[in-house]
């Protein structure tokens, strides 16, 4: 019931056009009914009783009624598209700004494939459901309701006698459609594994050809297709149990009507013309009832699909707004501060009491092990999650308090998988700043080092495919620095902005950062001395605490694992420090 | 060059319609013509039985009841009774055969456009939105079994039944018959004005869902970016615009496709009109009432099939719009692929020779110009140079994931475009820029690397490049499961599991394109070690060739051979040492980063 409700809901703005149609499908019977009894005059007067005028009236009357029914058919058809239609589009739009709201946990927990199957065949076996079934069980219903009491009217007898086995339909159906409970849902299960299968595959295509598991793959998903395909085939054979039954019981009217009427007929019960009403209208009683079973069917559908669709409507994201989050136009200063953060995946421990503070303008940077939760401190200021315990505040404010947006407007992040969408550079480059004119989208590009777009097909205007994948990492991670550097954020994030990028073209990169001409806090999280060694300050974590902090000079004077790592990077033994330090000198002084 | 695929951009097909699809398809079917055989004769003899009911009914009123023959009723009813028993069991055996061979064919057809996916180029990959390749098969694939086996079967049985009515009527009444037949012409025009029409409008459906799809799994997978830079109201409006089209083609095509339907019905219904007056009007009394009542039934009867006909024929133009989309990916060119001689490439000893290679990505642009060196067994080469010099182009072409324009490219003095591509890359061990972690337990990707290595090979392989030391502290270690994406796990972990998938694989020659890029310095220090290890041939015997593109100088600096790319070609070549001495662009490069040190 909750499922109708939820239709009914999703439906707004439409629902009248859809009830004009429901009420059109229910006339539309009625009319079915006016031929026959028409038939039943051409047969009766004007065959038995010689009324040759009453003809060309009665085959004329037909006609128009035909015309007129099919044309209320056509316009019940034209309000069924457009609201079933419409609510597509109501889900999808729904759907749509759901998945704009939600966390990061929400798309762990729901993979791609899963809520691409969501907004595609859930949708549509909704659609199917107010298009075809839903109107198909009133209409049946009011067809075979009115046949029989039509039936009645005319000759309870042997109405009685073509009626007398339907119960036995009901019955049948009605035990069909508790073994077919939970087939569907897996079928729905099955079939978005195999989605979630051909997906990863696309997105991996370059891995399977590099370990040439081609044949594995193709096994695999195989495996997968053929699971949908016995699934698919299970429930169908069920239904074919019933299939006999449900078909022999309904088609038993032919024979009923043949010998009942053929008796009644004898007896004298029963005028030729009223038999021949009832011989005519007899698909309208079984029609109904051969449909029962297809319509439970897709009846079953529909509960699973409504029921996935609600259940990832309904889940809620953990980073929201809180109530009188604080809205503001204006620019951050650009302040960020940790205050004895903690937070972790689980059981496992991320940040143990992190403190630091940034001011306005100065650049800090992160180092530390993989996993050891630099990319979650990023991800706590942006508030892509929320700590645990302690404070990160943004300006002197807790994020918390923070508007989203607001907060979100203010900062400019690359991430460490550089994600880039199908569209020119220049759109990749003006993602969080559509309006920007095209000069300004070069600028960005040349501060990040991406002079190489000049050189592509179209230039700027040169699509790159989704993920980018057209480009090598260096490329992708300079058009997605470039991206963040077009919004002017007082606050940038760079997490792992410049590995793939060449030393010579790192440096470029970060002098044009020095310079830039907005005031803006640089957050830098790298695995190269080379990417933080101007950094005002380094903060080195180990074990989800900051264990060294300070200048590059300070943290090598100070010879612990800072001077540890840098001289595992310079490939350092004493005499290559030697030369570095002479170089060094030699470049100050030059 | 190929030009690339955005969201928005609707795929034009680039043949025109024709029943070349139809005929391709029947490929597929022929296989199970026996199910279908049988089927169709289970079918044919239902619907035949189907219409002696009429023929009892119309005895029953014209000699059982003006004789009071109450016996005869019985018998006829009894007939019609058994008619309709076996015309069930008929129907029944051919829905489950058809069934089958509907799920067969989706099996046959899906597993056939995924093998031909798996031979096409990273390019196929590059130029089109991966929505829109999913689409084709799953959703499209699925689509189109119900046509190639029902709606084959349907289709021919109505053309069988509508000429058994004729038949029937034929042997009832000549003339009547020829007034229900009069209809025919009249809905073929009706037909043929509406089907370009119609053709139109669904291809127009098919690709603004196809649009509106792959926008919406590319928003999904960039939904993080999304909120970065708070766009959410912009994408919505660029969803909206898309559902909004969808919305109104599929509308458009609705309105378009529903036109046959009541077409027929009008026509039917003036068809029987006319036949009760010419009966009545014209020939009664030389045809009796049972058979003008006979006949208007058969009439009805005429006309469902035809009725039918028309929605196999909507159905019909959908699937050919599908069947479209899945032979133009069945279509589309293998670029590489094993020679029709190629063979087996013997166990790989390490020897790399290009001799005058020349590649571009496109006709215009040169990126490698006429391309010589030669490496021997167990060397380190690392390739340095700015970037976008051809490092990484090099690496595609000694793993044939490109063909060279011209020159050749030999392994062990075997030319690697005469071998089996899976001889070839099964012994080379490929790690990308761009780690890729499939959904699975964590296992399952290290074994990925070689599918018949056992629990302990993947554990060793793992600690060989320390990926025990966060794998031991997931809840369920190597059996945790990873989702898409490499769900949680951070790029230096996941580029740590893509290694450890890399070293279990046991590689001849070993290729690391960046591959160690955000691990952090610890752990490539061990992870190097692993490398060497590795490379030094566990089993005692001579080392491995690697190729390592890299960017941290002491990764560089212990190679064998460091070749400078630039320009298309290499203009140093030499050890650190030798490099160093000769003051050219290496030693430029590497002091100047030393200075940032």
């Amino acid at each position: 019931m909750a499922a109708f409700k939820w239709v009914w809901e999703s439906l707004r703005g439409f629902r009248k056009r859809y009830l004009l149609c429901f009420f059109i499908s229910m006339l539309v019977p009625m009319f079915v009914l006016i031929n026959p009894t028409l038939q039943r005059a051409l047969i009766d007067r004007v065959l038995g009783n010689g009324e040759i005028a009453l003809l060309i009236p009665t085959v004329t009357a037909m006609c128009l009624v035909t015309l007129t029914r099919s044309l209320l058919n056509y316009a019940s058809v034209a309000l069924v598209e457009s609201s079933s239609l419409g609510l597509v589009y109501n889900l999808r739009m729904k759907i749509y700004r759901h998945w704009q709201r939600q966390d990061m946990r929400f798309f762990r927990e729901n993979t791609p494939g899963d809520l691409m199957t969501v907004m595609t065949s859930d949708i549509d076996m909704v659609r199917h459901n107010l298009v075809f079934v839903f109107r198909q069980i009133v209409s049946s219903a009011l067809l075979f309701l009115g046949a029989s009491v039509y039936y009645f009217a005319m000759n309870w007898r042997f109405a009685l006698c073509m009626i007398a086995l339907t119960p036995l339909i009901f019955l049948a159906t009605y035990v069909y459609r508790g073994k077919v409970r939970g087939i569907y849902k897996e079928l729905r299960r099955r079939l978005s594994k195999l989605n979630a299968d051909a997906q990863e595959n696309i997105e991996g295509n370059r891995v399977v050809k590099a370990f040439a598991n081609e044949a594995f793959e193709i096994e695999k998903f195989n495996a997968k297709s053929d699971a949908f395909r016995v699934q698919n085939l299970g429930a169908q054979y069920i239904w074919l149990r019933f299939f006999p039954i449900i078909e022999g019981l309904s088609q038993s009217t032919a024979v009923t009507t043949l010998l009942f009427g053929g008796v009644f007929l004898i007896n004298g019960t029963l005028t030729p013309g009223e038999f021949m009403a009832f011989n005519s209208l007899s698909w309208a009683v079984t029609e109904p009832l051969r449909q029962l079973g297809q319509l439970f069917n897709d009846l079953q559908r529909f509960f699973a699909s409504a029921s996935k669709i609600m259940s990832i409507l309904e889940e809620k994201p953990s980073v929201e707004n809180a109530e009188g989050a604080v809205v503001s136009g204006e620019r951050f200063r650009g302040e960020i501060e940790f205050r004895d953060v903690s937070f972790s995946f689980g059981d496992n421990a991320v940040l143990r009491g992190v403190s630091f503070r940034v001011m306005p303008g100065e650049t800090l940077a992160l180092m530390g092990g993989t996993g050891s939760g630099k990319s979650l401190i990023a991800n706590l200021i942006s508030r892509f999650c929320d700590a645990d315990s302690g404070e990160v505040l943004v300006d002197g404010r807790d994020v918390r308090e923070w508007d989203l947006t607001t907060l979100r407007r203010n900062i400019g992040m690359t991430t460490q998988e550089v994600f880039l969408f199908s569209d020119t550079v220049d759109g990749n480059i003006a993602y969080g700043n559509f309006d920007m004119p095209e000069e300004e989208v070069r600028q960005c590009a040349e501060t990040a080092a991406a002079q190489f777009v000049y050189d592509m097909p179209d230039g700027f205007a040169t699509i790159v495919g989704e993920r980018g994948v057209g480009l090598s990492g260096g490329q992708k991670q300079r058009i997605a620095l470039a991206r963040a550097l077009a919004v002017r954020p007082p606050i940038l994030i760079l997490d792992d902005t410049t590995s793939a990028v060449d030393m010579e073209t790192e440096k470029y990169i970060q002098e044009r950062l020095e310079n830039l001409e907005f005031t803006c806090t640089k957050l830098i999280i790298a695995q190269r001395i080379s990417s933080v060694r101007k950094a005002d300050c380094i903060l080195l974590l180990e074990d989800g605490r900051v264990t060294e902090s300070g200048t590059h000079e300070e943290l090598l004077a100070a010879r612990g694992s800072y001077y540890g790592l840098w001289r595992i990077q310079a490939g350092v033994d004493d005499g290559t420090e030697a030369m570095i330090r002479e170089l060094q000198r030699k470049g100050e002084a030059g | 060059m190929a030009q690339r695929n955005k969201y928005d951009i609707d795929e034009r097909l680039e043949s025109p319609f024709s029943l070349r699809h139809l005929k391709r398809s029947f490929f597929y079917i022929k296989r199970h013509r026996k199910k279908m055989s049988a089927a169709f004769l289970a079918s044919a003899a239902s619907s035949a039985l189907s219409l002696t009911i009429p023929m009892m009914v119309a005895r029953a009123l014209d000699v059982s009841v003006p004789n009071r023959d109450i016996r005869e009723l019985v018998l006829l009813a009894a007939l019609s009774a058994v008619a309709i028993a076996v015309s069930i069991c008929l129907n029944r055996l051919r829905a489950k055969l058809m069934t089958e061979v509907g799920q067969d064919i989706i099996y046959e057809i899906r597993g056939e456009l995924f093998a031909h996916m798996q031979a096409l180029p990273f390019s196929y990959y590059d130029n089109r939105p991966h929505g829109k390749i999913l689409v084709r098969v799953v959703q499209y694939v699925n689509s189109v079994s119900n046509m190639l086996s029902n709606g084959i079967i349907d289709f021919i049985l109505e053309i069988m039944n509508i000429a058994f009515i004729i038949v029937f009527m034929l042997l009832m009444s000549v003339r009547l018959s020829l007034v229900v037949l009069a209809g025919l012409p009249v809905l073929f025009l009706v037909f043929f004005s509406i089907k370009p029409a119609q053709r139109r409008a669904w291809q127009d459906v098919s690709n603004k869902n196809s649009n509106l799809n792959a926008y919406a799994a590319e928003s999904i997978n960039g939904m993080r970016i999304t909120q970065i830079f708070t766009r959410e109201k912009k994408n919505e409006e660029i969803f909206e615009r898309l559902a909004m089209s969808a919305r109104c083609a599929h509308f458009r095509a609705g309105l378009i496709a529903n036109l046959g339907g009541p077409a027929v019905e009008n026509i039917s219904q003036l068809i029987f009109g006319f036949l009760y007056l010419a009966g009545i009007l014209w020939i009664y009394p030389a045809v009796s009432f049972g058979v003008i009542f006979a006949m208007g039934s058969y009439s009805w009867r005429f006309w469902q099939p035809i009725n039918r006909l028309a929605a196999i024929y909507n159905d019909f133009m959908n699937t050919i719009a599908y069947l479209e989309r899945i032979f133009e990916t069945m279509d589309e060119p293998v670029l590489i692929s094993d020679a029709p001689d190629a063979y087996e490439l013997p166990k790989i000893k390490g020897d790399v020779e290009f001799e005058n290679v020349t590649f571009g990505y496109d006709e215009h642009t040169k990126v490698l110009d006429g391309l010589s060196f030669k490496v021997e067994a167990g060397m380190s080469v690392a390739l340095v140079g700015p970037t976008g010099a051809g490092k990484t182009t090099i690496v595609n072409l000694l793993s044939r994931f490109y063909d060279a324009q011209c020159g050749r490219i030999l392994i062990d003095g075997h030319d690697i475009s005469k071998v089996t591509l899976a001889s070839l890359r099964g012994q080379m061990g490929i790690m990308l820029q761009d780690s890729f972690i499939f959904s699975g337990a964590v296992e399952e990707n290290i074994r990925y690397g070689r599918l018949d290595a056992g629990q302990e090979e993947i554990e060793a392989a793992a600690r060989v490049v320390h990926a025990d030391e966060f794998i031991e502290k997931m809840e369920e270690r190597y059996g945790t499961e990873i989702k898409e994406n490499g769900g949680r796990l951070s790029q230096g972990q996941k580029q740590l599991l893509a290694f450890a998938r890399t070293v279990i694989s046991d590689p001849g020659i070993l290729i690391l394109d960046e591959a160690t890029s955000s691990i952090d310095t610890k752990t490539e220090k061990y992870v190097q070690e692993g490398i060497s290890h590795l490379l030094g041939g566990a089993a005692g015997g001579a080392g491995r060739t690697s190729f390592i593109i890299a960017h941290r100088l002491s990764t560089i600096r212990e190679c064998d051979l460091i070749m400078y790319i630039k320009d298309g070609g290499i203009t140093e070549r030499g050890t650190h040492g030798e490099l160093m001495a000769k003051r050219g662009d290496y030693y430029n490069m590497y002091t100047s980063q030393l200075l940032d040190l």
